[in-house]
């Protein structure tokens, strides 16, 4: 990992989007002290904490694992941490009390890890670190081991839970939805560089780098050769929800598969060598060929090294496939 | 049919591995003249405790489980300590010499213990330590040191490590990880390698035999080997047999106490707890 450069701006969440090995758990850890960086500095709260220890930087971590002390009952993994800061016994008592009650879990306090499902877990692993209350809160993939349901449920509360609490949150998940839904800012990340920072619809709407374009958004940008439209560029990504489907399209396809996506559905294309998904309503009656065409306005033109080309030279009018075509 | 065959083949296995002991529990509990009689009795005719009174009333009986209990007790605690501050260095701490050291661990373990006591004994003349605990202690927890580390390292390797990163993000010191983390959790794997290290000791013979000379420093089993008749030509079997007896079931009792925990021991891992 190197030249990586992030700011959490305080009471904000910032989520670190990768696909696994990218870097983003090292990330996390080099944040906490748990791993020493090379070079470079760390900072919490405008304070220097690059030489010091995980417990001297008042951040909280909630792990994939939940890490809960399976040998302590839950009220004593949530204490714990107060207790070795010498907080008297009435203060932790109380905090531990109400970060439970925050998260629901009052009534399991006396039970043991292994006695909770894995939602519980997850809330206690939470409860342990809010009722620090930290500078920051960092948090490596904490709904992975969640089922669809219980993570659809648990992501919501937690924004909400953090936006209560005005935390500072750096947030690391490969799960795109995740990070589209909690962000306030989200950051790229690919081999240990960040690709591209901003806001969730701003990386959507705008993504900086041909990565970025491929890897955010589901389903996954069409990424087609550059020599679609004229202008030079060396792909061109048109995200499925924009492809456009019209009796007056210029190029016919035909419809290899439909998926269903409930309120949508999914076609694949193929026709003309090219290959192409778009996302059309599912009032749209089956067709065994479409026509399509491809709206330069909607396109987002990458250079051979994978930078956004944001003004190719290209007309705003439909431009109808050249060279190709028809073979 | 094959359940059958199955239940035969396990009963035939237990009552052949376990006829020596039902032997020596049969004959420890037969009266004196019965021990010798030809053709031998199987079944005790009479039923007799002299055997028992005898080996607790003339012989210091008393005394050689005492120095038992403590010497396998104290080289316990002594190989678990070292034991584990040793295998949690190694599986845990970024040492560059760390595989080094493991494998120099486990050479000296290759070593049989009967090569080690001439010079073991010389050391132990040398610093004055004959007949006393603390040389057998000593000797009996670095045998077994590299066992324990063994057994530690290979499970505080698969202890999840977010476990002690949160307990770093937490507070804990280094020390307080282990002692108040990874030490309870590792509960089952300590129980397991105590009762092995402890029986290891308790029936340890040759190097007890060779440190402690005068008879009431023996240990158990150093002290019933040596139990003689009345004439040279006489070797109470009776007595010998009730001390047998007496030396194994407390670590039986206690390995069946345990057994559950030594089981999810040796077998944790496998299982996600």
């Amino acid at each position: 990992m190197s030249g990586v450069t992030l700011d959490v701006p305080d009471g904000e969440i910032l989520t670190v989007l990768g696909p696994s090995g990218c870097g983003k758990s090292t990330l996390l850890r080099l944040v906490a002290g748990l791993d020493r960086p090379d070079s470079g500095e760390i900072t919490i709260g405008g304070e220097d904490v690059t030489g010091r220890e995980p417990k001297d930087r008042d951040v909280a971590m909630v792990f994939q694992s939940y890490a809960l002390y399976p040998h302590m009952k839950i009220f004593e993994n949530i204490a714990v941490a107060l207790r070795l800061r010498r907080l008297p016994r009435e203060e932790v008592g109380c905090r531990v009390a109400k970060a439970a009650e925050m998260l629901g879990i009052s009534g399991l306090l006396g039970r043991y890890p292994r006695q909770l499902s894995g939602g519980e877990r997850q809330r206690a692993a939470l409860a342990r670190a809010i009722v620090r209350d930290p500078k920051a809160f960092l948090l490596d993939e904490p709904l992975s081991n969640l089922d669809a349901l219980q993570r659809e449920r648990t992501r919501a509360e937690l924004k909400t839970l953090f936006k209560e609490i005005r935390a500072t949150v750096l947030y690391v998940t490969h799960d795109q939805i995740e990070a589209m839904t909690l962000s306030d800012q989200m950051a790229v990340m690919r081999s240990g560089q960040i690709e591209q920072v901003g806001k969730p619809e701003e990386i959507y709407a705008r993504p900086t780098t041909f990565f970025v374009a491929g890897f955010v958004g589901s389903p996954q940008m069409n990424l087609l050769p550059g020599d679609l439209f004229p202008g030079g560029a060396h792909t061109v990504g048109i995200r499925p929800e924009d492809i456009l489907l019209a009796p007056e399209g210029p190029m016919e396809m035909g419809v290899v598969l439909r998926e269903s996506l409930g309120s949508q559905v999914l076609l694949s294309l193929r026709g003309g060598g090219l290959e192409l998904k778009a996302l059309v309503p599912a009032g749209r009656p089956a067709a065994e060929n479409e026509r399509v065409r491809l709206d330069p306005a909607r396109a987002h033109f990458f250079s051979a090294d994978g930078r956004r080309i944001d003004s190719p030279s290209i007309s705003s009018s439909a431009v109808t496939r050249k060279g190709r075509d028809g073979h | 049919m094959r359940r059958i065959g199955v239940a035969l083949g396990v009963a035939f296995l237990v009552v052949f591995c376990l006829a020596p002991f039902l032997w020596t529990v049969l004959t420890s509990v037969k009266p004196g003249p019965e021990v010798f009689a030809m053709p031998p009795t199987y079944l005790p005719r009479a039923l007799s405790a002299e055997n028992y009174t005898g080996v607790l009333e003339q012989r210091p009986f008393a005394r050689y489980l005492l120095n038992s209990l403590i010497v396998a007790a104290a080289s316990t605690a002594l190989a678990l300590t070292a034991g584990a501050l040793a295998a949690y260095g190694i599986a845990r701490l970024r040492m560059r010499a760390a595989g080094t050291i493991e494998k120099g661990i486990f050479l000296f373990a290759l070593f049989p213990p009967a090569i080690l006591l001439a010079p073991l004994r010389g050391a132990v003349l040398t610093v004055g330590l004959m007949n006393s605990y603390v040389a057998l202690i000593l000797v009996h927890a670095a045998l077994n040191v590299p066992f324990a580390v063994w057994m530690l390292a290979a499970f505080f390797r698969q202890m999840p490590k977010e476990l002690e990163d949160a307990a770093r993000v937490d507070g804990f010191s280094r020390l307080q990880i282990l002692s108040r983390i990874v030490l309870p959790v590792s509960a089952p794997a300590l129980a397991a390698t105590a009762i092995l290290v402890f029986i290891f000791s308790w029936n340890e013979f040759v190097i007890a035999l060779a440190f402690m000379t005068r008879d009431e420093m023996r240990t158990l089993p150093v002290g019933i080997s040596l139990l003689s008749g009345a004439t040279a030509y006489e070797i109470p079997w009776g007595q010998i047999c009730a001390a047998v007896v007496m030396t194994t079931l407390p670590v039986t009792a206690a390995v069946l106490a345990f057994q559950r925990w030594i089981i999810s021991g040796l077998t944790a891992g496998a299982v996600k707890g």
